[in-house]
Formats: structure tokens, sequence, C-alpha cells
């Protein structure tokens, strides 16, 4: 009965990725999780959150909070610039906006186009990582949205 | 075009039941709780263009019982949809004021799928 | 699948069929000589749909044991049963076993099959005592167990050939005979089938002899065949006589109308008289002369009308698409408050005054919309105060105590979330009251009062909020004792004069209990401190007052709605917040000599010899603010469940209605905030939440500093 909505146009947005840049990496993020882009704007800041946690913005009467990647990544913070944008994403049901350096391509990738993440040695957790996908020689980084953030990191506060 | 059964029955549970067995058989039902609230699901029916192809009713609801309801039935024009009434063992005697109104036949409940199906193949092609 | 979704609306009909039954046995036995004919219909009812519904999920031990239930309550509705103590606590017990009954048939636990039994045979004394129980309710009701008179009938089937294309069936017609009495004996006569050659599978060739025992009357079966006798060959002969020797039945088994006229001590025709009496109460209440019939016959219509309004049609609507429905009508009246206020803008006076009209409108109009969006979230009080009926009840009679709960406003609306949420709470107090407010039958008497108690549940609308009060005419709170437990605990200053008002306020303080035994009903950990939190969270406040030796009221407000409140938006640093202006007591500009240091209590304000601890906003969020000095900046005192503090900001901007949003929705609650809201120029503001404020400022202080500092 559920086959109604595996056509192939639905097959084909499976596939595809939205990808972006942060400091010297391209990462990539499955389209269907993207809601919109939108330019970065001044956030209201949250108390007493983790320091990735920028604030939140009106979408349209929602109030979403918003993740600087760079430092959640402990990439060094660059300065918000004209090519700066929020990605407003669906993670498992909530709405959040993903801060990135830019925004690049929309890239399908196949499964042969597709390698296991690689371990790092670093200690630093990387369940987030899908997969590396590979396509005319340029790689990306590909997310797996709904691990980015743990639950502790979505809870820790709860139960003060 | 939809096949569509009316069922007035103040059980949500029963009403449920039947509209679940029917659906997978190509049924529309219409529910209405009591027998005041059919007659205006009938009435609602035919201005929205929808056929009504059988009606099951209770007999022992509040409003409008089921009797009062199948003889409302009779004086309109809705008045060749065959009625079956839903009685339980302990209503004998609404039975037979049902069959009186003008019922067609009756299904005692707590029925099973099949039995439903049957009685209502018998009057719906 | 389907089969889950047929349970689920079977789990909500019978929730709400077993309250129903739950109030109107509770109500029965409050009153009853004045037997409510309406609500015993509607008990009557919801035990019948209940069994009706189980039988369609396949739930049959459900369904038997509501059809015990049913029964008695039909010979109730009949008025052939005297209601009595005895009949109510076995119907509630009956009741309360059918709650576990249903959970367990439907998750496929166990079920106590000796305890079902011993509940429903204590049902069937009940369901048929002899004649003679009218006059004699206690003898009639317990000792005679037995049943009617049970006759044999042979009954021979023959149907035409084509009667299957009639829509019946003999095989049901069969089963229909089951359901009446025990079939001892069956007889297919199948000698009419044809060979296979000339056999038409769509014709019935079979017909049947059926031995049947029952102690229905020969009508119940005869109805069994109403649609079909007219064109088939039924009979129905009564063969008792073959199948009943003399002695076979055990005395204890007959009815005592039966023993009775056996042992020549009544005559046959009284047998009949008495039995005559099994007629509708109406039909009896009229010929009997205790009743006029066109009274009767008004207060049947009178019983159709409230029914009518009692069951009024309704919509199922995901509460999710309400709220969001109930958030943008809350934009939509802010933005259009907002757009009439440029009304000033327009200089030239006759469009002016054109736009001031027209948006006089659009601001009437979407008020008016608004209200009506706010209403479809509220659902009456009633189902919530009606399950405290069983609980003081209960508590009552475990205490000894002689309680009468009294309700007033049950059709007072609410939002469904406060209703939902306000049960605990509310049954909290409840419990006080029936632990340590109504004294014992002797107290009150000693005292001159009437020896039974009254808790009075009201709900009402007054002023553009919602009331409920939960009143007692018990002993009342002991100031003195109060006061002294709170100087006891160090909440209270023994020097200080303490307002009436401000006494009966340390009822709500954390940690504060004036029992003098923990009941073991009340020791439950729960304090009146977290009932008054759990109805701040709902944004309603509560108050008390109290007499000795008279009663305690306990009165809690709530606002209409709960999307939009009424706000004060204040700044520090670039940061705008909002504070709902129900906790705001006042603001203040202190002076330089008025703020005080005191060791171990941090910065407080000397407001007219009061003392205000300060709180610093923009410490506790970690802001860079624009002053630091209080002398520059405003102080907005809140008053918290335990603490009344000041906290610090650089300005005040003004006051409006705020559209709450939530953000743990999408991230997670954030400390010391309950919610979000959108200023007038699209930014998001948080919504201050004085509850966690306190924990992080007088709790938690050192670790949250440790955190902001990180």
């Amino acid at each position: 009965m559920k086959k109604s909505i595996d056509n192939s146009a639905f097959k084909e947005a499976k596939t595809q990725y939205i990808t972006f840049e942060l400091g010297s990496e391209t990462y990539g993020i499955p389209i269907l999780k993207l809601i919109e882009i939108i330019a970065f704007r001044e956030l209201t800041r949250i108390p007493n959150v983790p320091s990735f946690v920028k604030g939140i913005l009106n979408l349209r009467g929602t109030a979403v909070p918003v993740i600087d990647l760079r430092e959640h990544f402990h990439l060094p913070s660059a300065p918000y610039n004209n090519y700066t944008v929020i990605m407003i994403l669906d993670m498992s049901g909530r709405t959040i906006g993903l801060i990135v350096d830019s925004v690049k391509d929309v890239v399908s990738f196949g499964e042969n186009q597709l390698r296991p993440p690689p371990s790092f040695n670093s200690g630093i957790n990387t369940d987030f990582i899908k997969a590396m996908g590979e396509k005319d020689n340029k790689f990306a980084i590909l997310l797996d949205i709904d691990r980015l953030l743990s639950d502790e990191e979505l809870n820790v506060v709860d139960g003060v | 075009m939809k096949k569509h059964i009316l069922v007035v029955d103040d059980s949500a549970t029963l009403r449920a039941s039947v509209r679940i067995t029917l659906k997978e058989f190509g049924f529309e039902t219409i529910e209405a709780q009591d027998g005041k609230d059919g007659l205006e699901k009938l009435k609602k029916a035919k201005k929205d263009g929808q056929h009504i192809k059988m009606i099951i009713s209770d007999i022992n609801m509040p409003i409008m019982d089921g009797i009062t309801f199948i003889k409302e039935v009779k004086k309109t024009s809705f008045k060749y949809i065959p009625i079956l009434v839903l009685t339980t063992e302990s209503e004998e005697k609404k039975k037979l004021e049902g069959k009186k109104a003008g019922a067609a036949g009756w299904l005692v409940k707590p029925f099973r799928p099949d039995q439903l199906l049957y009685v209502i193949g018998k009057f719906v092609r | 699948m389907s089969n889950d979704e047929l349970i689920q609306v079977f789990m909500e009909e019978s929730d709400e069929e077993i309250r129903d039954l739950e109030a109107g046995l509770i109500s029965l036995e409050e009153d009853p000589d004045n037997v409510d004919t309406d609500n015993i219909g509607r008990i009557f009812r919801a035990a019948h749909t209940i069994k009706g519904s189980a039988g369609m999920v396949g739930l049959e031990d459900v369904a038997d044991f509501t059809h015990n239930l049913e029964n008695i309550l039909d010979r109730v509705r009949n008025k052939e049963l005297k209601i009595t103590k005895n009949l109510i606590t076995s119907l509630l017990e009956a009741v309360d076993f059918l709650k576990g009954l249903i959970s367990a048939s439907i998750n496929n636990e166990s079920v106590d099959k000796a305890k079902m039994l011993s509940i429903t045979s204590r049902l069937k004394r009940f369901t048929y005592p002899g004649p003679g129980d009218k006059d004699l309710p206690s003898a009639g009701s317990g000792i005679i167990r037995g049943r009617s008179r049970e006759n044999v009938y042979a009954i021979s089937m023959k149907f035409r050939p084509d009667i299957f294309t009639t829509g019946q069936d003999p095989l049901m017609l069969i089963r229909e005979l089951y359901s009446i009495g025990e079939i001892i004996e069956t007889y297919p006569h199948t000698e009419g089938i044809p060979d296979f050659y000339n056999l038409d599978p769509t014709c019935c060739y079979v017909w049947w002899e059926i031995i049947i025992r029952t102690e229905q009357p020969l009508a119940s079966l005869k109805n069994v065949f109403i649609f079909v006798e007219d064109d088939n060959d039924i009979h129905i002969d009564d063969v008792t006589g073959r199948y009943l020797d003399g002695g076979n039945l055990d005395l204890a088994e007959k009815p005592i109308g039966e023993i009775l006229l056996e042992k020549g001590i009544i005559k046959e025709k009284d047998l009949v008289e008495a039995l005559k009496e099994h007629k509708t109460t109406g039909q009896q209440l009229v010929e009997k002369g205790k009743a006029p019939k066109d009274i009767v016959e008004n207060v049947a219509k009178i019983q159709t009308r409230s029914r009518k309004i009692a069951k009024s049609k309704t919509i199922r609507v995901d509460t999710e698409k309400l709220d969001k429905l109930v958030n943008l009508v809350g934009e939509m009246v802010i933005s259009v408050a907002r757009m009439v206020q440029f009304s000033t803008a327009i200089k030239d006076p006759l469009s002016s005054r054109a736009f001031e009209t027209s948006s006089a409108a659009l601001e009437r109009v979407s008020r008016e919309l608004q209200e009506q969006v706010m209403r479809v979230r509220m659902i009456p009080v009633e189902g919530t105060f009606n399950r405290f009926r069983r609980l003081v009840r209960d508590l009552a009679f475990e205490q000894g105590k002689n309680i009468d709960l009294k309700m007033s406003g049950t059709d007072t609306e609410l939002d469904k979330n406060v209703v939902e949420q306000i049960g605990d709470p509310l049954k909290h107090m409840i419990r006080n009251s029936i632990d340590h407010g109504i004294e014992t039958p002797e107290e009150r008497k000693k005292k001159g009062k009437a020896e039974v108690g009254t808790i009075w549940l009201k709900a009402y609308q007054e002023e553009g909020s919602i009331f409920i009060e939960i009143a007692d005419d018990g002993r009342g709170i002991d100031k003195e004792r109060l006061l002294a437990k709170a100087v006891e605990k160090g909440l209270a200053d023994p020097l200080h004069q303490y307002t009436e008002e401000e006494i009966f306020n340390f009822m709500f303080a954390p940690g504060l209990s004036t029992a003098e035994k923990v009941t073991e009903i009340s020791g439950r950990g729960v304090g009146m401190d977290v009932v008054k939190k759990n109805i701040e969270e709902l944004r309603g406040s509560i108050e008390v007052v109290s007499r000795k030796d008279v009663g305690t009221v306990f009165k809690i407000r709530f606002p209409l709605t709960l999307a939009i409140i009424d706000s004060m938006t204040v700044k520090v640093g670039s940061e705008v917040f909002t504070i709902p202006l129900s906790v705001i007591e006042k603001s203040l500009r202190p002076r330089r000599e008025e703020i005080k240091t005191v060791e171990g209590k941090g910065e407080l304000i000397d407001n007219r010899g009061e003392y205000i601890p300060l709180v610093r906003l923009y410490d506790l969020f970690n802001i860079t603010p624009e002053k630091t000095d209080p002398a520059d900046a405003f102080v907005v005192v809140l008053q918290g469940t335990a603490n009344r503090f000041g906290v610090l900001v650089d300005d005040i901007l003004g006051q409006s209605q705020a559209v709450i949003k939530s953000i743990d929705k999408n991230f997670r609650k954030i400390e010391g905030t309950s919610g979000a809201t959108i200023l007038g120029n699209g930014r998001v503001s948080l919504i201050l939440d004085i509850h966690g404020m306190e924990r992080l400022a007088f709790n938690d202080k050192r670790t949250i500093r440790i955190s902001t500092n990180a």
C-alpha cells in the first residue's frame, strides 16, 4: 500500500545532497532534510546553553534555535559575512537552523560513489558522518543530521 | 460510484467496526449517532449526491430511537432503502417493532464481519 | 491495523462510559429516594453500550461481565430493585473490576478469574430476587439465589428453498437461539437435499428441529422468527413437561415467589399480581396514582431535551491543528492592534477617520475570532470534577467521616490542557480538606455543627478569568500554628507582624505541613507548594482564606486563554525579555542608599523597611548589560513561590500582549524561561519563567555561575 510514494522522483531525491562549505571542507546533507536557506540575520541569544547554540530566530512565527556548525565541529571560528547562511533543517522532527560558511550545490551521489566514513583517532564523535561522497574527484562529507546533536546536547538542561 | 451505507448507532465502537469492515469491500460508511442524526445524514447525503444503498440502525439510542427512526424514514423518499436493525438478545420485542416499522432484516450484536457482509450482500449488489 | 483502530475507539468510548457509570452510581447513592430516571437511564445506557461494544471488539469476558451489570441496572430502571447502599457498593466494586478487566483483556494480561466469579455471583444475587423483594429489600437481595422458571420448547423450522435471497440465514437464527437459552437437542433434517446434479447451491434444503431450554418467555423465542415466520413454516411447542421431572430442580434455585406458592403461603393470584409490576417506571407511577400522567409525560419530554443537549454533535480535531490555529489567530490579533496604533500617523483627517473606523471593525472581528477559536480548545470541567465524587466517598468512608460533596458550575469550560492537568492539584486539595479540614462526626457534634461536613467544588467565570473554588466547612486553618511552624522552619521572622494573608501564604512554602499526623492519604510527599507550582505552570494563581471552625476556601484563578499573556518587555544589553504581568508586583528605581549587601544573603533593596533580594538578570543569563548600577536602571519586583525578588534590568520598554511560542519543541527547555514570543520588529524575545529564575537565583547559584563563566 505504501508503494505509491516509492516513485522515481522520490528515489532520485533520496540520493540528492545539498553541499556547503565549512572551512576548507565540503559537507553534504540529504536534500529532503532541508526546509529552506535564509541569509544570516541577528539572533536572540539563549542564556546558559553551550556556546555553539547561537540563539533563536523567528521563522514565520516559529522560534527556531540556531547552531554554529563551525563551533560544534570545534573548527576555528570565522566572522559572519555576506556568504554566511542559515540552513533550516528538519532534525528528527525538530526545526533547527545551522550556520554554515556558504552553500554550494545540489549533488547526486549514487551507491558506487559513497565510501564508508574514515575512522578518526582523535576521540571526536563521528557518529553523525554517514559516508564520504566522491564525484568528479571532489569529496563531500555526508552528514547524518539526525545524529548531529546528541540527546545530551538537547536535553542536558532539562533536569536542572 | 462509491457505495454508501448509513450506520446509525450511539456506540462509536460499533460504528468504527462497521466502517472498518465495509471499507475493505469498497463501501463508504456514513455515521450517525442517533435516529435524528440519521435523518439529517440522509438528507445531507442526498444533497451531496451520494446514493445510500442501505441503512444499518441500532434500536436503543438516545434522542431518537431506532424504531422511531425507521418509521420516520418510511415517511420520506428514502423509504426504499433497505433497513437492517441491530438488536441484542435482550431486545426481542424491539425486533418485532422494528419489523412492523418496516425493517428489512436484523442482525444480533455482537456480529462478526462475515455475518455483516453476508447480510449486506443480500440487500446490496 | 484496523483492529488497533477499533480497540482505540473502544478504549476511548469505554473510558467515557465508565466515568458516566461511576458518576451516575454515586449520585444515585447520594439521593436514593429521589430516583432520577434520567440518571438511571444514562447509567443503564453506559453499561449497555460497553457490553455491546466489547462484544464488537471480541472482548467476550468484558461483554459477559458487563451483561450482569446491565441486568441489574435494567431492574433498577424498571423500579424492580430498590437502591440500597449494599447495591451501590456492589455495583461500584463491579465497575472497578470492569476497568481492570478491560485493560487486562486489551493487553492480553491474565484476569483474576476468582475475583470475577465472586463479583459476578454477588451481582447475580440482585438479578433474580423474588417478587417479595420490593417490600423486603434486605431479605430479598441477600438470601434468594435462584432463577426464574425454565421452560423447554421444541422448535421446528422449515424454510422455503430461496430463503437466502431474502437476506435471511437459518444459521443466524440458530445462533440467535443460542443467545436465548440452552439448546439441548438439534435434529437437522437433510433428507431433502437432492443429488449433486440437481443441487442448486443457492437453495436451502435442510430443515431443523431444535429443543431449547430457556427462562425467557415464549414471546422471546417467537421474536427470533419475526422476519421469517410469514413465508416459512415455523412451529414452537412447549414441551417442558417432557423434560422436567417433578423434583428435579433444587429448591434453592427457585424464585421465592414460586417456593411460597408451592408451600401454599401465597396464592397464585398474588404472585401474578406481583409479577405484573414488570412495567415501565412511568406506567407504574401513573397507575398507582403516585404521579399524574401529564407530569410524567412532561418529564419524559424534558429528559429527551436534556439528552439532546448532553449529546450534541462533535467532531474530533487533532489538538496540534487547533494549537496552530490558536497561535495564528493570536498573531493576527496582535498585528491588528499594532496596525491600529498607526492610525495617528495618517495626516489627512478624512483618510484618518476612515482608517480608524475600518481598523476598529477589523480589531473587533479579530478579537471575536480569537475568542471563538479559543473556545474550541475549551472543555467543561465536569469530567474532572466527577472523578472526585468517588474520592470523597471512599476517603470519607475510610476515615469514618460524613462528607457531602457539592458541585456547581460543572459546565464551566477551561482550556483542555488546564482541565487535564488540574486534576492532580485539585485532588490534593480535596484530600487535604477531608484529612485535615472536615472533623469527625463526634467532633462536629461537640462544636454544634451539622454532623455531615460539606466540601464545595465550584467553577465559574468572572472578570475575564475562570475561577475554581474548593471550600469546606471544617475546622479551618490554625493561623497561630501555621505561623509557629513557619518560624520554626525559618520561613517567617518571629518579630515581624504578618497580615492574615501573609500567614496563609506560608501554606504554599516548600516543606511546610501543618498536619499533626501524616495520614496514609496525604503522606505522599506532595505539599501545597507543589500544588501552587502546578497551578502557576498552568498560568493560574491560588489564594486561601480560612476561619477557625468555620472552614477554608481555596480560590484558583485561571486566565481565559493560555496562548496569550499580558506582559511587560524589558531590555538587558541588546536583549529584550518578556515578563508575564501576572508575576510582576511592581517596578521601581531604587536610590543608591537603599541598596545593601548582606553577608550570606547577597544584595538586598530596602524598600521602605522591606528587604527585597536583588537578582541581576545579566548575571543570571551572562549578558553584557548597559547598566550595572541599580540606581541608574530599573528593578522589577516579582512574586515567586518561596521568594519575592527584584530583577535588575536596563530599561522597561512597555506592556503588550504576547503569543507564547514553545522553544522546547524544536530545542529543549531553557532554564529560566517558559517559551518565546515574537516582538513587533520580528525578533524573538524569551519569556521569563518565575520558577526557573527562582531556582537559578536562589538554589543553584554557584553551579550556574560556573557554567556561565565557562
